[in-house]
């Protein structure tokens, strides 16, 4: 009775270490060639700014762009697209 | 064994409406003596249980237990006794319903030093002597009044106490599992176990071994 | 031995009353998982773009026009050459292109392929490309983002600029940049140098900036002071404060991280509480018994205290193993979206692992303490009273 009950518990925690386990290895043995890709491209260009999206985060809306309804060449008004020009 | 002295027990003390539980008991009970404490209900049977068994405090008084004063015991020590000297049998059982009847049983050697295999064959003992054995495995939801009165007496066994109190122990009983009870305390007192029931089942009136009859009424001993 | 049967107890309790727990566990999983997955997202963000530095220029040097940068002399690469304790003196030409006023931009950069490192990088990341056509005509390697809008706007294999003059310069795509440099190239169109100055109208004595390295940091400060004292009107950048505007960019204690923690937290011990005061009389009547039959309070903590920590434990390893499957294995659905945000063009990142132990901790102990709080304290307060009440 009671040896059953405790070796859920111990089954319980063996599960998670083999969790733990398996993160840990991916961690270790994360494949470089992704990262090697990256690399490349920020010596050949020398540049490692982060693109736009995501140096400036702004959330998506919905709707899209935002015209200002008299004025169409107005700039859109939910974008902040002046500033990044810079 | 048990010396009572002007024990007083007040409840909500500090309020507008104090209730006074017991007033001045005084009782002596020998080694291996049973005690019928009769009374109706509100009479203070369970209250002065409660304060042998530890469960509470008096206001004021001393309990004795064996030359030990368990009135002022601090909690470790009270506990202590509990597990060690009192087997208490509840009139609702209160029994823990997700456990099976023999987790319930040895729940109160866990907190000894006792290693597991001790703790289970205890258990078992105890479960024969209850004659709760066959069904050690099953929950207490699954069990009739009268097995869950036999793996509560078993439990309250399973400590081999000096003490045994009861409670009401027949309230929830029929009549034949009220019969075999008394059997089972004719047994421990045979045993040598020092026996405390409060009840006011006539059953009682009539026991196949040795007693004595304590009545109470209002909070206080009106005969014995 | 005496452990043993109290272990055996507590695993007992644990799995006869399953119920009870798996409403808390499945809360704290998802609280821990969403904290986690932040936490993962931008410390892997944070990583990459600090690892990336590294290979990049110490300084750059740029022109300065009335507080705007315009471009640069290529003059000014003979002078900083002759600055001693400077090497690796290059010139850069980039800038933005935006397909229509207002519009969706995309970054230019210009590279000399016929320097050897730039020849040997290239193909490095470009194996399946055929270099002579590369070479052979005006081509690019465009970035996913680029790759995504042009085909939308039907331009499958070739992209014409407008030039500043009003024609138009047409050049072919000659393959879209591995997406696991999306990171910094989602938006970025690679091309030789001089057809980028022919894009941007520069003048062929001028380059946009000018990228030098200094290998001993304890010159930087001098080397900025010469460069000032060469160019008047120059704007030095050095590394140290890309850097910190890198830390900053996803800084988990500032802003934006800090109310969603607090507002987790929060929610959390609400939660908590109104969970663990639903069983509250079950408990009552549970401790009660223990305290009836012999268990002290010290027993009853102990008790409460081991089967807390089981699901604590439980609960946070499987929220922080959930995150980093959801971030670093299916690279966050829907929650990259959140980070990266809508501006300019649509981004997915590929993260790379990053795991920052001391987070971890900080963020076990910010969700267990609360949890052992809401536990502890309601069964320290039933364990106290009279048992006798506490069975009623």
């Amino acid at each position: 009775m009671g040896w059953r009950v405790s070796r859920e518990l111990v089954v319980g925690f063996v599960f998670l270490g083999l969790l733990v386990s398996g993160l840990m290895v991916h961690y270790l043995l994360y494949s470089t060639p992704k990262e090697q890709n990256i690399q490349t491209l920020s010596r050949l260009t020398t540049f490692s700014s982060p693109s736009l999206s995501v140096a400036f985060y702004e959330p998506r809306l919905p709707s899209g762009n935002a015209m200002h309804p008299s004025y169409p060449s107005m700039p859109s008004l939910n974008k902040r697209g002046f500033i990044y020009a810079q | 064994m048990i010396e009572i002295e002007n024990i007083n027990k007040i409840f909500n003390e500090k309020s507008s409406e104090p209730f006074e539980a017991l007033k001045d008991i005084t009782l002596h009970i020998a080694k291996n003596e049973a005690i019928i404490l009769s009374g109706v209900s509100g009479s203070g049977k369970s209250t002065l249980l409660s304060l042998i068994a530890s469960l509470d405090k008096p206001s004021s008084g001393k309990i004795v237990v064996d030359g030990e004063l368990i009135s002022k015991l601090p909690d470790l020590h009270a506990s202590h006794y509990r597990a060690k000297s009192i087997g208490f049998i509840f009139q609702h059982f209160n029994l823990l319903e997700a456990l099976s009847v023999e987790e319930n049983i040895i729940a109160p050697l866990i907190p000894s030093r006792l290693d597991m295999p001790t703790i289970k064959k205890q258990a078992q003992e105890s479960m024969q002597r209850a004659g709760i054995a066959h069904k050690a495995s099953q929950t207490i939801r699954e069990l009739s009044g009268g097995e869950k009165q036999r793996c509560a007496i078993a439990r309250a066994l399973v400590t081999d106490p000096k003490l045994i109190i009861c409670d009401e122990p027949t309230a929830n009983l029929d009549k034949a599992n009220s019969l075999k009870f008394i059997e089972i305390l004719s047994t421990l007192k045979a045993l040598g176990k020092t026996i405390i029931v409060a009840t006011h089942d006539p059953i009682f009136d009539s026991l196949p071994f040795e007693s004595r009859v304590i009545k109470m009424e209002d909070g206080r001993i009106v005969d014995e | 031995m005496h452990n043993n049967a109290f272990f055996h107890f507590l695993s007992l309790l644990l799995f006869k009353q399953k119920n009870k727990h798996i409403g808390a566990i499945f809360i704290s999983v998802i609280i821990i998982f969403l904290l986690s997955s932040v936490l993962f997202i931008s410390s892997s963000l944070q990583k990459s773009l600090q690892s990336m530095l590294k290979n990049q220029p110490d300084f750059t040097i740029s022109r300065l026009q009335a507080g705007r940068a315009v471009d640069t002399p290529t003059e000014w690469i003979e002078k900083i050459v002759q600055i001693d304790g400077v090497s690796a003196v290059t010139p850069r030409v980039y800038g933005r292109y935006f397909f229509a006023p207002n519009e969706n931009s995309f970054l230019i950069v210009g590279v000399d392929f016929f320097d050897e490192q730039s020849n040997r990088s290239l193909q490095e990341l470009m194996e399946t490309t055929d270099l002579k056509s590369f070479f052979a005509m005006p081509s690019m390697l465009v970035g996913e983002g680029v790759q995504k809008f042009m085909t939308a706007h039907y331009y499958s294999d070739s992209f014409s600029f407008k030039l500043p003059n009003g024609s138009f310069k047409k050049v072919a795509i000659a393959q879209q940049l591995p997406s696991s440099t999306n990171l910094i190239a989602n938006d970025m169109i690679v091309m030789p140098l001089e057809l980028a100055k022919e894009i941007f109208a520069m003048e062929e004595e001028s380059i946009t900036d000018i990228a030098l390295n200094v290998p001993n940091d304890a010159e930087w400060d001098t080397i900025v002071g010469k460069l000032h004292l060469l160019f008047y009107d120059a704007q030095v950048i050095d590394k140290r404060e890309i850097s910190k505007a890198y830390k900053s960019l996803y800084n988990y204690k500032g802003g934006l991280f800090l109310i969603l923690y607090l507002i987790t937290i929060i929610t959390f011990m609400l939660i908590l509480y109104q969970r663990y005061s639903m069983v509250y009389s079950a408990e009552k009547k549970e401790i009660g018994i223990l305290r009836a039959i012999g268990w002290s309070i010290q027993d009853i903590l102990k008790l409460k205290f081991y089967e807390t920590l089981v699901i604590v434990i439980s609960s946070f390893i499987l929220g922080v193993v959930l995150a980093y499957i959801f971030v670093f294995i299916f690279d966050a659905p829907l929650l990259q979206e959140i980070f990266l945000g809508g501006e300019n063009l649509a981004n997915s990142v590929v993260f790379v692992p990053t795991i920052e132990f001391g987070i971890l901790g900080s963020l076990f102990l910010f969700f267990a303490l609360p949890f052992f709080a809401s536990v502890l304290i309601p069964v320290w307060k039933i364990a106290v009273t009279p048992p006798k009440e506490a069975m009623l």
